[in-house]
């Protein structure tokens, strides 16, 4: 890693920080804001860090606007390494889009589910059923995988349903729970307390604990839609969950 | 099986070093809360370092070996027992099969451990034991049982002294990456002032005493590690430990190092914390 190499000149529409966490982690923070393009960029330099570094590296994740390498030991050569990090996010080329699947999630929006319906209606001035609309149409982003095992930070969310979160948040928000807070919707992966106001319940499993080396369902990149199904065919899935199609 | 829990105590479960490579999917690192303690009585049986142990808070647990092997015992201070006599930590103490060891008192610390000849035999996620809710059990429930390897054979390494000078030092932080985003006073303060920790201690965080005046915004959620404290907008101050969720939107403005991690863990509640800043190579975010 002590290739200084020489430094390309190519400018970048956002800023590379680098910065060491701590003993073995790095932060690379980009000046940027929650956009899709900077995710495919961060995505783009987290393959190459990942393959070229493979060796050195245990681990690399992203959010929205940063990534965070952990090495295997400790790092005794920051300058170098962080020269070497610099010109590869210099090396990245912006217009790369990463490959990734689209996933339909089954949501049942009927009333036992949709806990929060009626404040959403006040906050947003919009009949439940036109909530609902709104929330199927767009294609979602998962940005990163973060707070709970397979809770994917999605972006996408239709302006117009913005909702902050509610005040005394739950003591337990069951799994499959579908919600929104601020301008983020997201789906709980398994059971939890949380201040989300909740509008539906999908039987699909955001994170299976018998995949051992793949358990959450979703991926950073990925693209994602709400369907919107019946309490019939919620009840119908939620006990057959083999017949659950993406 | 080959260990029966008769009695589960506080918190405890099985952990090793923890697992870096389910970060992407939302899963903490997890592991021993003090790694120095963990990897030192993996060290006097000659285990493997990353053997896991079982992790135990305070005291209560009360366990019983039903096929014979090696034990040893760490802790900062703990009153043990087998069979109803006493026996001494950092020992490496022979099992008979029906053995039962009890944890009788813990005068220091918070966390102890004991490993067991060539680690237990416990399902693993991402190449780890550690308990973590999402995936294994919680803790530890009275009538559990779990699998270890008969050992018949004679067992140790040739290992110095256990260093207990190492928790007296000052705990050494790094600047996080919004540390340099908080006014010079506020700079100040956090690493002369003396602090002091709250009971809200847990595998997850701990949490500081005093509140700070609230100077910073949330953050867009970025990555946090063990370690990492964070700057609620009440001015409060949360270091995260090992089970703490991989991503964060309260402020990083201070990293512990990795032996401050440790010592941390067995601070107990209302004990004096001071912070000792050092550089680690960073550039300003």
């Amino acid at each position: 890693m002590t290739n200084m190499g020489s430094k390309s000149n190519k400018t970048m529409s956002i800023q590379p920080h680098v910065f060491q966490m701590n003993e073995r982690s790095i932060l690379i923070q980009l000046e940027s804001n929650i956009d899709p393009q900077t995710l495919n960029i961060l995505l783009s330099l987290k393959t190459q860090v990942q393959q070229k570094y493979s060796d050195l590296i245990l681990e690399v994740i992203n959010t929205y606007n940063s990534l965070l390498i952990t090495y295997k030991s400790t790092i005794n050569n920051f300058y170098d390494v962080k020269e070497q990090l610099l010109e590869d996010c210099h090396a990245i080329d912006e217009a790369f889009k990463p490959q990734t699947k689209l996933i339909k999630i089954p949501v049942c929006y009927d009333e036992e589910f949709a806990l929060d319906a009626e404040q959403l209606s006040d906050a947003t001035g919009l009949d439940f059923d036109e909530i609902i609309n709104r929330h199927t149409k767009p294609e979602y982003r998962v940005y990163f995988i973060g707070f709970l095992p397979g809770f994917p930070y999605l972006g996408g969310l239709d302006s117009s349903l913005y909702c902050r979160r509610k005040q005394h948040p739950r003591s337990r928000i069951e799994m499959g729970s579908v919600g929104i807070a601020g301008n983020q919707t997201g789906i709980y992966p398994s059971a939890s307390p949380g201040g989300w106001q909740i509008i539906g319940k999908t039987p699909l499993k955001l994170f299976d604990k018998e995949n051992s080396t793949s358990p959450s369902l979703l991926s950073p990149g990925d693209r994602l839609t709400f369907e919107s199904i019946s309490k019939d065919e919620f009840d119908y899935l939620n006990s057959n969950p083999k017949d659950l199609k993406m | 099986m080959s260990l029966k829990i008769l009695q589960p105590g506080l918190f405890s479960s099985l952990q090793d070093d923890g697992r870096y490579t389910g970060m992407s999917h939302g899963v903490p690192v997890s592991g021993a809360m003090d790694l120095n303690v963990y990897h030192f009585v993996n060290r006097i049986l000659d285990n493997l370092p990353n053997a896991s142990c079982i992790e135990f808070f305070h005291q209560g647990l009360e366990i019983q070996f039903l096929k014979p092997t090696f034990i040893c015992v760490g802790g900062l201070e703990i009153n043990l027992q087998l069979n109803g006599e006493p026996i001494s930590t950092f020992q490496i103490i022979n099992i008979k099969p029906d053995d039962i060891l009890k944890i009788r008192e813990m005068k220091k610390g918070n966390w102890g451990y004991i490993a067991i000849k060539n680690g237990f035999d416990s399902s693993e996620f991402f190449k780890s034991q550690s308990f973590y809710e999402a995936f294994t059990k919680k803790r530890f429930q009275s009538g559990d049982e779990y699998n270890y390897e008969e050992y018949d054979g004679t067992s140790g390494g040739n290992v110095p002294d256990f260093d207990f000078n190492y928790y007296k030092s000052d705990l050494q932080v790094f600047k996080g990456p919004e540390f340099s985003k908080l006014s010079l006073t506020l700079q100040y303060q956090l690493i002369n002032a003396d602090f002091s920790l709250s009971a809200n201690l847990n595998r997850m965080a701990y949490q500081i005493q005093e509140t700070l005046e609230n100077e910073l915004k949330e953050i867009i959620t970025g990555p946090v590690l063990p370690g990492t404290i964070q700057y609620t907008p009440a001015g409060k101050m949360i270091v995260l430990m090992r089970d703490a969720q991989v991503t964060g939107g309260y402020p990083r403005i201070l990293q512990l190092s990795e032996k401050a991690i440790n010592q941390l863990s067995q601070f107990r509640a209302k004990s004096k914390v001071h912070f000792k800043l050092s550089e680690i190579n960073s550039e300003k975010i």
